[in-house]
Order: C-alpha cells, then structure tokens, then sequence
C-alpha cells in the first residue's frame, strides 16, 4: 500500500491510497478534518476499511503447511 | 587840413572830373561807379551808414532772418508731427499704383456694364409673372398637373368597385369548379386529420394507463437508479468523510449510515465537525442523507469516544 496527503486550503487533506505495489487494482481517496498529522493518523483506518470492503479483490492469504481446514491455529 | 586846401582832380583837358573829398586821405578821389551810376553810401536816421553783412542790407537781413528763423521754427514742427505719421510706403504706392493700372475702371467699361446690367433687367422682366418666376411657375403648375390627373385615374370609383366584385365572384366560382384544386385540399385536411387522430388515441392510451408516457422528473429521488454502494467505514476521533466504498458515489442522491456500535456514538456535519457541535448518531441507529444528484455534498463523522465501525450505503 502507498499514499500521499495533500493538504487542501479548507482545513481539511485528502488522502490518496492504492495498492498497485501489490497488484491490486484499488484507489482511494478520502478527506479529513485537520492537516497532515491526522490524515497520517487515518491511514491505518482507511487501509483496513478499503482491504474489508474489497476483500474480493486481494488475494487469499496461503494456508500454513500442514495445516487441516476445521484445524485451530495455535 | 580842409577840402578847400587841395586841388581839385581834373581829365587830360583840365576839365574838372566827378570827384569827392576823402577827409581821411584829406584828397579829393575819383567817383567810382558801375553799371552806369555812381557808387552811393546809405545813411541811417542816425547818421550813420547803414552797415552791411554778407553784402547785405543789415537791417532788412535781421529782419529776414527772424522772420526766416520764425518760419523755419514752424517747419520743423509740421515735419515732426509729419514724421509721426504711419504714411505708405513707396513699396505700398507702388504696389496700389501697379493695380490702379493693371485694370483701371474706365468710362468705356462702364458703359459696357451698364449695358450688360441693363439687358439682365429686360431679361428678368420678361421672364416674371406676377411677382413670380414664370419659369418656376409653370415646372410647378405641370407637376400639380400631373399629380391631379395621377390621383384622378387612380381613385376608387363604383366601376372599379364592381370590376372588383366581379373577380372575387370569379374567383369563388374558380375554386369551387376545380376538381384539382378541391381534391388537393381535401386530401391535406384527411392527413391532418389523421394524425390528430393518431394523437388523440395516445392521450387516451396515457390518460387510462395502457400506454404510459416516459416521464424524468429532475430533482426526485423517487427510485434507485443505479447499483447502491454498500460497506463499512472505521469512525475515529478524527473527522473524516463517510463513504461506502474507495471514494465518495458520484451522483449520489442518498447516504444511509448505521452505527454499528452498541455503546459508542459518533456525529455527522460538515468538514468542520466536531464531537460538540456534530448531530448524533446513537448505537445502532441509522441516519439518511438525501442530496441533489447535481451538487456533491461532503458528509463528515467522528467518534465520540474510541473508533467504531458504521454501515453505510449510497444511492
């Protein structure tokens, strides 16, 4: 995942991500309230929201080796 | 000594000659003269010789002088008063004078202008009529002329009138006996009026329902147009813009948000919201917005406590 933050003259940034790095076709945007520091505080938050709502769109994490399906992980 | 003591000067005859006594050389002397007359010397009333000055009488030259002198005085005067004069020059003259000669009136010339003068006045006699210029006259005359008789040939009259009345009824009677022309006529009435009927029959397929019109209405939200974005978004303490999906729906004309937390709440408004001044969203209840597809309206929420997690949808 890459981002840039743009701060904008309203008193709000805008926040660019994608996930081009990881072949994934994903570009979002978003703006918030505040100057840089918290749009970076948001990064996280936006990441996880754009990889849960398409969750279709990366790839399926491997399983471990000698993993069963219905198997815990410890 | 006396005159009587010398002897007397006498010619070659001893003939006595035309003498006088000189008292001062005491000798009688020759009498000289010229011109035929014998030398005089002039006295004055008081005995003595009248002098002379510049072989001038001294008494008629002193007067002479003063009248002269006097006379001069009044010269010099006149020449002063003259030399203040602004006289023309001898250019100016000149210049006058070469005109006067170039083209000098002369009775001759004036004969002849008064001759010209003279005809010019006949001729005018001859060409006025009462006070007027006959010539102007009858231009004038002839055009009133003429208009009178423009007017007169072109003015309404019974006979035109009828003349008129007969070719409208001519004209009725043409468009009535002509078969080609009526047959045109009705067959352009029979296509109007088939499609008046055409459009009658759908006003009528609209107005009982069986063949509704295709309406837009601009402005509504009425009805989903187009596939809802739905998903979820992470409400923090910071502000930021509420949106199902990677960015905001363009067009949108609806934004559902429900709070998924059971204890938080968060609140919603515009770019500068904060936890005071925001609307709030209590646990599990949903707020709409409703927006003119046109105008892209931002919505802002932030947490009032720890991140929490809403649904949202747009439309």
């Amino acid at each position: 995942m890459t981002y840039e933050i743009i701060e904008n003259i309203d008193g709000t940034t805008t926040l660019h991500m994608n996930f081009i790095d990881e072949n994934v076709d994903i570009q979002g945007e978003i703006n918030i309230k505040g100057g840089v520091e918290d749009a970076t505080s948001y990064v996280p938050f936006f990441e996880n929201d754009l990889r849960c709502n398409f969750a279709d769109k990366f790839p399926v994490p491997e399983m471990p080796e000698g993993f069963e399906e219905g198997e815990m992980l410890e | 000594m006396a005159y009587n003591s010398k002897a007397i000067k006498t010619d070659v005859n001893a003939k006595p000659i035309p003498q006088y006594y000189n008292p001062v050389t005491d000798e009688y002397e020759v009498l000289q003269g010229t011109g035929g007359a014998a030398r005089q010397v002039l006295y004055g009333p008081d005995g003595q010789p009248v002098s002379v000055a510049d072989n001038k009488l001294a008494v008629r030259a002193a007067e002479l002088e003063a009248k002269i002198e006097f006379n001069l005085h009044a010269v010099r005067v006149l020449l002063n008063a003259l030399a203040g004069e602004d006289f023309a020059t001898q250019t100016t003259l000149a210049q006058i004078l070469g005109k006067m000669i170039a083209a000098p009136a002369t009775e001759a010339k004036q004969d002849s202008l008064a001759t010209l003068v003279g005809a010019i006045e006949d001729k005018l006699d001859g060409i006025t009529d009462e006070g007027k210029l006959a010539v102007r006259a009858n231009e004038v005359e002839t055009a009133i002329s003429n208009l009178q008789t423009a007017l007169l040939d072109s003015q309404s009259t019974a006979a035109k009138q009828d003349a008129l009345a007969g070719l409208v009824g001519a004209l009725d009677s043409a468009a009535v006996s002509d078969p080609a022309a009526a047959g045109a006529v009705i067959a352009l009435l029979k296509g109007l009026l088939s499609r008046l009927q055409t459009l009658e029959g759908k006003i009528d397929g609209i107005t009982d329902g069986t063949a509704p019109a295709k309406t837009e209405l601009t402005g509504s939200i009425a009805t989903t147009i187009s596939s809802p974005e739905t998903g979820i978004k992470t409400v923090t303490a910071t502000a930021a813009e509420v949106f199902a999906g990677a960015t905001k729906k363009a067009n949108r004309r609806k934004l559902s948000i429900r709070n998924e937390s059971t204890a938080l709440r968060f609140r919603v408004g515009k770019s500068d919201v904060t936890q005071q001044n925001g609307f709030p969203v209590e646990p599990g209840a949903t707020i709409i917005f409703e927006f003119d597809p046109k105008t892209a309206v931002p919505i802002y929420a932030i947490s009032e406590g720890a991140a929490l997690k809403v649904g949202v949808c747009e439309e």
